[in-house]
């Protein structure tokens, strides 16, 4: 029995009234966790009933806790017949768990019913005593931490990345349940949201088990969906980044002075690099009571108070530890990722990336030396019969599927020379019986071992597997020498302090030119002129730090439509695959011409996402487009036509004017202007810049020639052709706007303070008698954007980040996409000036210096030193101003990060389920009135979860599913959502003791901090 | 019970039902002007067209349909924010819209604003179901949509059942139950103050008197003639103090031919020396207030010194000579109806 659960109902207020004599309620709760089932006394003829009531315990096993959530149940009582539901909440307990987690989940819940929403709030109590269990053949995976975040999280050191782990679950579906046919729509959508929560915890837990198995701790860059099949069923699909983290003891914030980073992401790691190793709370593993075990004294210590003195002192930490290479002098002081419940975990030094099954990695964001040359994109994609499926309730079928994909991904990884895939992500289309499993990522070359993990090795006793994998790792290098040199400047970089920033050889291709399976246009790199690099560019992932980009950079979207006959069974699902290269074909097509209208060469954090209907197919690629100083310029795009006429002669050359016209004017307002290919003709492309220079590394000599050839040709031969010219060209985005998908601002600037998140539910229904075609699907999405941006046109000028579009076609006439997006300020100044503004003796110059050092002459940034320090009190003054600007209770952000805060610590990991329905959507607005107060409804459980683990704001929030089905006739509406984030509690810039006691008082009177669980219970009456 | 709200389908459904556009924020920023026009009982084919009246099409680059989208984002966020806005305590708890505090202050006050014409047909009247329903006739004669006048007469009927029993300040009990501000919270006192003492405001005679009138008079007395006034003991501050009513109708002796005559003399007597001839004879000959006045053309200061030896005459006659207490009633009377009356004193 190693657990008990404590449950304390305290109040309610503002329930509906249930009685409409008296215009009150007699409300009482019904607590129920596992089959022990606890209810208070009725609180009579009150709207605002105080139950006060005694701490209820349940006795449980720790599977349970992980698996199970506890469901609260308000009720109205009734004499005569049975009472009815005010509504219910689901808590997840698995933040509670978390051994230097929160110690009690307490605070005000909105009351929830799937059939009339939020109604009133209720204020509960959580907390969970674990006891140890050494129990080998245990089921639970306690403990270990899940994080949405694809980095690795602020103020922890990812002593070891362990790689993929991958898991799923099958379930039946209670909705096509037979009972489902006899029980009431609430039932069923309770029964649903249960069994929602459930197999996500069965899932976290198996998942778990895997990752204790590798040594992990935790679970970065995790990512969960739900495939609802239909009558084959639910299945959760859990992938992640197994890791073994260690808390760093001082606070991210403090500004590494030796090494300049260009986002806050990176600064989170540089700093754990140099944090490591420290003394580290986790080791005390007290049996008994986790709730004597506070969290980690200096976790809690604010950002600010960190003084210099102490960063200086970590440094010299860092001076004793050895050098690169790795000797294995052992200092000790054995710390690690030890978790009480598990008898021995010994630091298991990183596995070597050639033995890992699926080298994937499911991060976007990543530590300095971890990513050593970036291949490209890699995708797979598998259509599949869901009514083919033997044993639909067993997992081996979609076990098997998925294992085909992956290993077509690894391939593919292969073919192009590299032993990873980093940026890596897994999606499901489903349309009736058939699926499409789709699978992608970056492949790379990488380098497991980073400066943090060389250290936790060393730090360990007598461990040796280390030097294998480094021989290995060596023996790689032979291969290909750029990357030992590389990887040597890399750790060059962290030994000196005036290092190199930008490392251009992650662009070096990681190939051999001619062993490519397609061909592919090469040309020296145009940082060293040394090794060659591809030129163009498309990743999974977000910009590197060590990637030098030049001006700005912006959204960048494919959209393809295509229809397809109908179809059953296997012959539509041969349809369907037949026609994906082809859809995957024009998507790449409309990409590449686009980067190049907009004057740039590469694509970040690129997503493809590929839908099936009954007779249509969507396909949408989202990503953000930049300059990479180390890629060749992107040349013009050209325009030709075979069936030359004297008519269409003169049209070709007025479209290719209009494409000129364009590119020359994007490349001004994005700053992407080479200075060596001003006024370049088309036809001259760059060779001559790097011509003269002798490689060095032992890739093929590369045929410069053989560099143009490929040039991307636009064919225009017909008046479908021509309506591709007319995609490729955005309209314009309105003034004070920028856009892009990446979670970091693409280009030399920060982002200074989130100022909104917000999220779109948009559906369209297509004239029937029209066909949708890809310049109407076009034209869906400039309107979302511009929709967009007038919605926030208050707030220019400002960043609209972290923007996604997710596509479904519910309908054959209907297309819906949900976008969800972070706005935020953009400052001028660059990350690390962004962090040294909150300390305020911090020498500003210092980075503006060193930054400036790092770029080379040639790029027309020089004069920005001046233009940083002047106005640095200008920007103290208008922070100052804007502390006294409103800041939401709760910061909801799709960002690993919060612009203009510093992450304190992780409350615990949210994953939420909800289910709406109505029975009169006319009365509500129709279905967009529905669908708004959900989304809403939604929104504010979020934050009051975010508010009951002690947090302040939710980091890496996204919508994974949003599935609505509508049957107008009946006036029915069914939604269904599934949300996930971190919980944070994050420190905000400047906040002065001043602000943030003002807030705590003013915001947050309903708030209940979970350390102080006893002294309220105290003070309850 | 007020379902009247925009909820029904008419008034949000955009061109086809079927289309979904939803933009919903963490914060939920507020345009007040959209506000107001959803306050003034526009439907939201009207407020688009309001709003596309401003300019802003041009201003902006929107597109209509964009501006329609966005009128119905708001639209709904009004709609569901009405609920809250009946019980305003609730807007700083409730979890639905993160709402910055000072627009939450913005929502509360603009909600609860009202139309001096419409308040001023309302006042009076008994906050009726039955009434209720004839607010077309209001909504006509004010041309303000009905849907505001609706508001408003549910507005001033909600606070009036919070606050009508409630003990203690009628303007603090109004303030921290509907978090509105002062000047406004005045103005609601008045309207209970005179829905819970029957004035009957709806006089042929008082129809020039405009609501500031009404609010300034309710002030006074709800000063001056409640228990609270006097006694800082807690007690219902809508009701007029009980034994001052008792009490006054000593003062009715006044009313007796004999004490009247004396107390005309007196005055008129100390009036001699103050007022020109043809006041004093106008005075003379009726001794009604206003609108005699009115008609013989005295100036406020005129009525104003009138009604001060109205007053202190008393002092002269016996009666109240033989009982200082009598004289005390008379004086807490007289004292606010001058006020009251020179108030009302115009035009």
């Amino acid at each position: 029995m190693p657990g008990k659960l404590k449950v304390r109902v305290i109040a309610g207020r503002d329930l509906p009234v249930m009685d409409r004599a008296s215009e009150r309620a007699d409300a009482f709760v019904e607590l129920k966790f596992g089959n022990t089932t606890y209810k208070t006394d009725v609180y009579r003829k009150s709207l605002n009933p105080q139950w006060n009531s005694e701490w209820y315990k349940f006795e449980v096993d720790d599977e349970e806790l992980q698996d199970e959530p506890l469901q609260i149940r308000i009720m109205d009582y009734d004499t005569y017949s049975a009472h009815d539901a005010i509504g219910k909440l689901y808590i997840d307990l698995n933040p509670l768990l978390w051994k230097d987690g929160v110690v009690g989940i307490s605070g005000w819940f909105p009351i929830y019913d799937t059939m009339h929403g939020i109604r009133g709030e209720i204020n509960v109590a959580i907390r969970v005593e674990l006891f140890t269990d050494a129990n080998k053949f245990r089921e639970s995976s306690c403990g270990v931490k899940f994080f949405c975040s694809s980095c690795v999280p602020f103020n922890y050191t990812a002593a070891a990345i362990y790689g993929f782990v991958e898991e799923l679950v099958v379930n039946d579906d209670p909705e096509y349940q037979w009972i489902d046919k006899i029980r009431t729509p609430r039932s069923s959508n309770e029964a649903r949201q249960r069994l929602f929560s459930q197999l996500s915890g069965e899932l976290q837990r198996k998942i778990g088990l895997k990752v204790l198995e590798m040594g992990g701790n935790a679970v970065i860059g995790y990512n969960q969906c739900f495939d609802l099949e239909g009558e084959s069923g639910i299945v959760v699909r859990g992938i992640g980044t197994a890791v073994c983290l260690i808390k760093s003891s001082l606070m991210v914030s403090s500004p590494s002075s030796a090494s300049p980073s260009r986002d806050p992401l990176r600064e989170m790691w540089e700093f754990s690099r140099r944090k490591f190793p420290l003394t580290e709370d986790t080791e005390t593993a007290s049996p008994s009571s986790p709730t004597t075990t506070s969290p980690t004294k200096l976790s809690e210590s604010p950002t600010k108070a960190v003084p210099c003195v102490t960063r200086r002192a970590s440094d010299s930490d860092i001076t004793g530890t050895p050098t690169k290479g790795g000797s294995l002098a052992s200092s000790g002081s054995g710390s690690g990722p030890t978790k009480s419940a598990v008898p021995v975990v010994p630091i298991v030094p990183q596995s070597s990336i050639d033995m890992l099954e699926y080298p994937f990695f499911s991060i976007n964001h990543f530590p300095s030396g971890f990513l050593v040359h970036l291949g490209g994109m890699v995708t797979a994609r598998s259509v599949k019969l869901l009514d083919r499926i033997h044993n639909p309730d067993e997992p081996e079928t979609r076990d098997a599927w998925w294992t085909e994909i992956r290993t077509e991904i690894r391939s593919h990884a292969n073919a192009m020379g590299c032993h990873a895939v980093v940026g890596y992500r897994e999606t499901t289309s489903i349309c009736d019986e058939i699926c499409v499993l789709s699978a992608s990522g970056t492949a790379a070359v990488i380098n497991l071992q980073t400066d943090a993990q060389q250290q936790a090795v060393s730090d360990q006793k007598g461990l040796l597997t280390m030097s294998l994998d480094r021989k290995e790792f060596e023996k790689e290098k032979g291969h290909m020498k750029e990357t030992q040199s590389s990887s040597q400047d890399g750790a060059n970089a962290d030994d000196t302090s005036g290092e190199t920033l930008f490392k251009c050889s992650l662009c070096h291709i990681p190939y051999k030119e001619n062993s490519l399976p397609f061909p592919v246009s090469m040309a020296k790199c145009c940082k060293c002129g040394l090794s060659s690099v591809p030129d163009i560019l498309f990743t999974t992932i977000q910009p590197p730090h060590e990637l030098e980009i030049l001006g700005k950079g912006c959204l960048l979207q494919a959209r393809i439509c295509r229809t397809k006959r109908k179809a059953q069974g296997e012959a539509n699902a041969a349809l369907v695959s037949d026609a994906l290269p082809f859809m995957e074909y024009e998507l790449h097509r409309q990409l590449m011409s686009k980067l190049k209208v907009k004057g740039m060469n590469t694509i970040f954090d690129l997503r493809v996402q590929v839908n099936v209907g009954e007779t249509l197919l969507v396909g949408v690629a989202t990503g953000t487009a930049v300059y990479l100083s180390a890629l060749p310029p992107p040349t013009l795009l050209r325009v030709t036509s075979k069936g030359v006429t004297p008519n269409t002669g003169k049209h070709i050359s007025d479209v290719q004017k209009k494409i000129v016209d364009t590119t020359t004017k994007n490349r001004d307002f994005y700053g992407v202007n080479p200075p060596e290919t001003i006024g370049d003709s088309p036809e001259s492309p760059r060779v001559q810049n790097n011509g003269d220079v002798e490689p060095v590394d032992d890739v093929t000599e590369i045929n410069l020639s053989s560099g143009t050839k490929e040039t991307f040709v636009l064919e225009i031969d017909d008046t479908e052709d021509e309506g591709i010219v007319s995609l490729i060209l955005d309209p314009e985005i309105p003034k004070g706007f920028d856009l892009c998908s990446t979670e970091v601002y693409p280009g030399n600037k920060a982002l200074s303070k989130q100022l909104q998140m917000f999220s779109v539910v948009y559906r369209q229904t297509f004239n029937l008698l029209e066909t949708p075609n890809n310049r109407k699907l076009a034209d869906i999405f400039d309107k979302l954007i511009k929709m967009a941006c007038f919605k926030l046109r208050s707030m220019v000028p400002c960043c609209v980040c972290d923007l996604h579009f997710d596509v479904r076609i519910p309908e054959d006439d209907q297309i819906q996409i949900w976008l969800t997006a972070a706005v935020a300020s953009v400052e001028k100044r660059s990350y690390e000036q962004q962090l040294t503004g909150k300390a305020p003796s911090d020498s500003d110059l210092q980075f503006t210096m060193e930054e400036l050092s790092d770029q080379s002459s040639h790029i027309p940034f020089t004069g920005k030193s001046k233009a940083h320090k002047l106005p640095r009190l200008e920007r103290r003054m208008q922070y100052i101003k804007d502390s006294a600007v409103y800041r939401p209770v709760v910061e909801i952000t799709p960002l690993c990060y919060v612009p203009g805060a510093t992450i304190d610590r992780y409350m615990g990991n949210i994953n939420l389920y909800f289910i709406r329905e109505s029975t009169s959507v006319r009365e509500v607005g129709g279905v967009s009135g529905f669908m708004h107060s959900f989304v809403s409804e939604v929104q504010a459980m979020i934050r009051s979860h975010v508010l009951a683990l002690g947090g302040n704001a939710i980091v890496a929030y996204d919508m994974i599913e949003c599935v609505l089905s509508e049957n107008p006739h009946k006036n029915q509406c069914q939604c269904l959502i599934n949300v996930t984030g971190d919980a944070v509690r994050v420190i905000h810039d400047l906040e002065l003791p001043s602000f943030s006691e003002e807030e705590s008082m003013e915001t947050c009177k309903t708030e209940t901090i979970p350390e102080n669980i006893h002294e309220k219970d105290s003070k309850e009456p | 019970m007020y379902t009247w709200g925009i909820s029904s389908a008419g008034i949000l459904a955009p061109a086809n039902m079927s289309d979904i556009n939803v933009f919903v924020g963490n914060t939920s920023y507020i345009d007040p002007e959209v506000y107001q026009l959803w306050l003034d009982g526009l439907s939201a084919t009207d407020a688009v067209y309001a709003r596309q009246h401003t300019g802003i099409l041009r201003k902006t680059g929107a597109t209509r349909d964009m501006l329609q989208y966005d009128t119905l984002d708001y639209y709904r966020t009004f709609s569901m924010l009405e609920k809250i806005l009946h019980h305003p305590p609730q807007i700083a708890n409730q979890m639905l819209l993160q709402i910055p505090p000072s627009t939450q202050k913005m929502l509360i006050e603009k909600y609860y604003e009202f139309d001096f014409p419409v308040l001023r047909e309302i006042l009076g009247k008994k906050l009726s179901s039955k009434n209720r329903k004839d607010l077309d006739d209001i909504s006509e004669k004010t041309s303000i949509k009905l849907k505001s006048c609706r508001r408003q007469f549910d507005n001033f009927k909600r606070v009036f059942k919070v606050v009508e029993d409630m003990e203690g300040p009628i303007v603090k009990n109004i303030q921290s139950h509907f978090l509105i501000s002062e000047r406004l919270a005045k103005q609601y006192a008045a309207i209970v103050f005179f829905a819970n003492n029957r004035f009957d405001t709806g006089k042929k005679r008082l129809q020039y008197l405009t609501v500031p009138d009404f609010t300034h008079c309710a002030d006074e007395m709800i000063a001056n003639w409640t228990v609270g006034s006097i006694d800082s003991k807690v007690d219902i501050d809508a009701d007029i103090d009980r034994d001052f009513l008792q009490e006054l109708r000593d003062t009715k002796i006044l009313l007796d031919k004999d004490i009247s005559d004396i107390h005309r003399n007196v005055v008129c007597s100390a009036l001699q020396d103050k007022m020109s001839e043809k006041v004093y004879v106008d005075m003379e000959s009726n001794f009604k207030i206003i609108d005699p006045c009115r008609q013989t053309g005295w100036t406020s200061e005129n009525v104003r010194n009138f009604l001060e030896i109205y007053k202190t005459s008393c002092k002269q006659i016996e009666v109240f000579k033989r009982q200082p207490r009598l004289l005390r009633i008379w004086e807490r009377y007289m004292d606010t109806l001058t006020r009251c009356i020179l108030r009302m004193y115009h035009s």
